[in-house]
């Protein structure tokens, strides 16, 4: 009897700490919001938000905080990295779960997950001694431009390459979780390997894919180092591929360490984060949308 | 049996700490420390001066770099009592209650690779700042265009910091009252630090960009870093570089010839030391050793000592806590 009573107790014990312990978790992100709000109090009560955000004029030292330049650098570069990523990621997930043998599949797996843990901070160095003297000397020059290499193009090339482990991995997890009766089912009526793709995996693992696509979109958005190393940082609207862009989180990183003890440049430059995270929150509701959505939709039991 | 040394283990932890703690608080009442943090700019060189202070006097000195803007907040929360500021104090600093003291200087050169297109034209005549102007600002982009030549391959690539920097505004404002942002957007590509604006000119001969003293050239030998080369100035624009323009090739000349105000100022830039109002105390000790016997240790570390009657002019505001 004693022995079940204490049972019992450890048991609520044990269900009060994880309640405790969960809501500190999302009472860490609401009083991150919260913080987020009232720093950028003072950014946002001597300029209106549209003001802020579609005003191209970006020079703190005349009191000109136009983020356009930024917002419009940052969806470009994550867009651009994607159209390079996505079709790339999904072919060769496909390949990895639907041709490859078991016995490589394995290591394989090992090896893009690897991919996926570098710190991006190499991924930026190895672009910068890499991606940007090709960008300069050959892959300018063909398309007939003069680059001095750290443009919007480099940029997207090394998150492309940030991005590839995030899609892929998913993408392998939710075609390998697709029942074999499925697969067998549509081959036994004399379909080949491609029709099988194309009509039944990709529709019965789509959902799974599009929320790895909206995920790499997550991580392309919010990269800081890598890009930043590259992208040239120069607040303009970007006229062409190979000019220099900005993005958001370059802003904050190129000056918040100089300039945080200059309250209206600070609110500023934290107003950014506070921009980064709403973007950010927005998509990954976005996604769990979208990814039910189509899951209802795509029923193939 | 094992809980029993898991307790006793935790137990000798918590005594060890308590004992710690005791003697550090203890050691700390009788031993003053000073926090110093802030601009990178200046932080080697704060380094040299509390190692020498630290061997004369009995105090600790705890040195942190961070930027000019962590420096100036850190002694603003009362969590250094020096903030190093690389940059001229912002309105908005001073109305807070920043005291500033000027204890160094530096400068900024403009850059550019010894495979130059124009590189003889350059060295022999010079870029009058109006010629600079035009460069950083995008209104000339041929090499050529400068002294009249009709060249192919010459167009002009200028780099700028993509990271608020002092070395940036200063040199925006030798150019004519310009700001950081107004380089940034006139420039082909913004990187962030001294070492990769280097990296860039060296790997681009029709580069240009600006730097500061240090990665032009070599502390030791005096020559200059590998292919960088710093662009002579030529300040009464009669397109020939005077015997008194001439300081460029060595590094203990030219920075006499800044000392001397012949190389103008801006680009050359003060460095500063900030309090939290006027310093007091052991730390406005500390300041004054540096503005005295300190600034003997400026010049082989890089650095340009005031000049006496700006030195003197600190000092005083140093000891009558205002300016």
């Amino acid at each position: 009897m004693k022995k079940q009573n204490t049972r019992i107790i450890l048991d609520k014990i044990f269900k009060c700490l994880m309640v405790i312990i969960i809501s500190a978790v999302l009472l860490f992100i609401i009083a991150l919001l919260i913080m987020l709000i009232r720093r950028s109090q003072l950014i946002l009560s001597r300029y209106t938000i549209w003001e802020l955000l579609f005003s191209s004029d970006w020079d703190p030292d005349k009191g000109l905080y136009g983020f356009l330049p930024a917002v419009t650098g940052t969806f470009f570069v994550t867009v651009l990295s994607l159209l390079i990523a996505v079709p790339i990621s999904i072919l060769s997930a496909v390949y990895i779960s639907e041709y490859m043998p078991s016995t490589i599949k394995s290591y394989f797996q090992t090896f893009i997950d690897v991919l996926a843990g570098i710190p991006s901070v190499v991924f930026g160095l190895c672009a910068l001694l890499v991606l940007v003297p090709l960008t300069r000397d050959v892959i300018g020059p063909l398309f007939g431009v003069k680059t001095t290499g750290m443009c919007v193009f480099t940029a997207a090339l090394v998150l492309a390459a940030m991005v590839f482990p995030v899609i892929i991995s998913i993408t392998v997890e939710s075609l390998g979780i697709l029942p074999v009766g499925l697969k067998e089912q549509f081959l036994s009526l004399g379909a080949t390997k491609w029709q099988l793709i194309e009509t039944v995996l990709f529709r019965a693992a789509g959902p799974g894919i599009i929320s790895g696509i909206i995920l790499g979109f997550g991580r392309a958005f919010g990269e800081t180092m890598a890009v930043v190393m590259v992208i040239g940082n120069k607040n303009i609207l970007i006229p062409s591929l190979f000019s220099p862009g900005q993005t958001l989180p370059g802003i904050i990183v190129g000056s918040f360490n100089e300039m945080m003890s200059v309250p209206e440049h600070q609110s500023a430059l934290i107003f950014i984060s506070l921009i980064l995270f709403v973007i950010v929150l927005f998509f990954n509701i976005l996604a769990n949308i979208i990814k039910n959505r189509l899951k209802s939709r795509w029923r193939y039991e | 049996m094992k809980k029993r040394i898991v307790y006793i283990f935790l137990i000798l932890c918590l005594l060890i700490s308590i004992l710690a703690s005791c003697s550090r608080t203890a050691d700390k009442a009788v031993r003053h420390a000073i926090r110093i943090s802030g601009a990178w700019a200046l932080y080697p060189m704060m380094v040299v001066w509390a190692d020498e202070y630290m061997k004369i006097h009995d105090i600790d000195i705890e040195v942190t770099g961070g930027g000019a803007g962590k420096g100036i907040s850190d002694v603003f929360s009362n969590q250094s009592d020096i903030g190093m500021v690389s940059r001229p104090l912002k309105q908005e600093e001073l109305e807070q209650g920043a005291f500033y003291i000027a204890v160094a200087k530096d400068t900024v050169l403009a850059i550019i690779n010894e495979n130059n297109p124009v590189y003889e034209d350059i060295m022999e005549k010079g870029l009058s700042p109006e010629d600079l102007r035009k460069i950083f600002l995008g209104e000339v982009s041929r090499w050529g265009e400068l002294f009249n030549k009709n060249m192919e391959d010459d167009e002009i690539i200028v780099y700028g910091r993509a990271d608020s920097s002092g070395a940036a505004s200063v040199w925006a404002s030798f150019l004519g009252g310009y700001t950081e942002a107004d380089l940034q957007n006139n420039s082909d590509s913004n990187v962030s630090g001294d070492q990769p604006m280097a990296n860039s000119v060296q790997g681009d001969p029709n580069a240009i960009g600006f730097s500061n003293m240090n990665y032009v050239y070599n502390t030791e030998t005096g020559g200059y870093i590998e292919t960088i080369r710093p662009v002579p100035i030529d300040l009464n624009d009669n397109d020939i570089l005077d015997d008194d323009e001439r300081f460029y090739d060595d590094r203990s000349v030219f920075l006499k010839n800044v000392s001397e105000g012949k190389y103008p100022s801006p680009p050359t830039r003060e460095e500063y030391l900030v309090g939290n109002g006027p310093f007091e105390g052991y730390v406005k000790e500390f300041v004054k050793w540096i503005l005295e016997d300190g600034q003997g240790f400026l010049e082989p570390n890089g650095y340009v000592g005031l000049v006496e009657n700006e030195r003197e002019k600190e000092l005083e505001y140093l000891i009558n806590e205002s300016r």
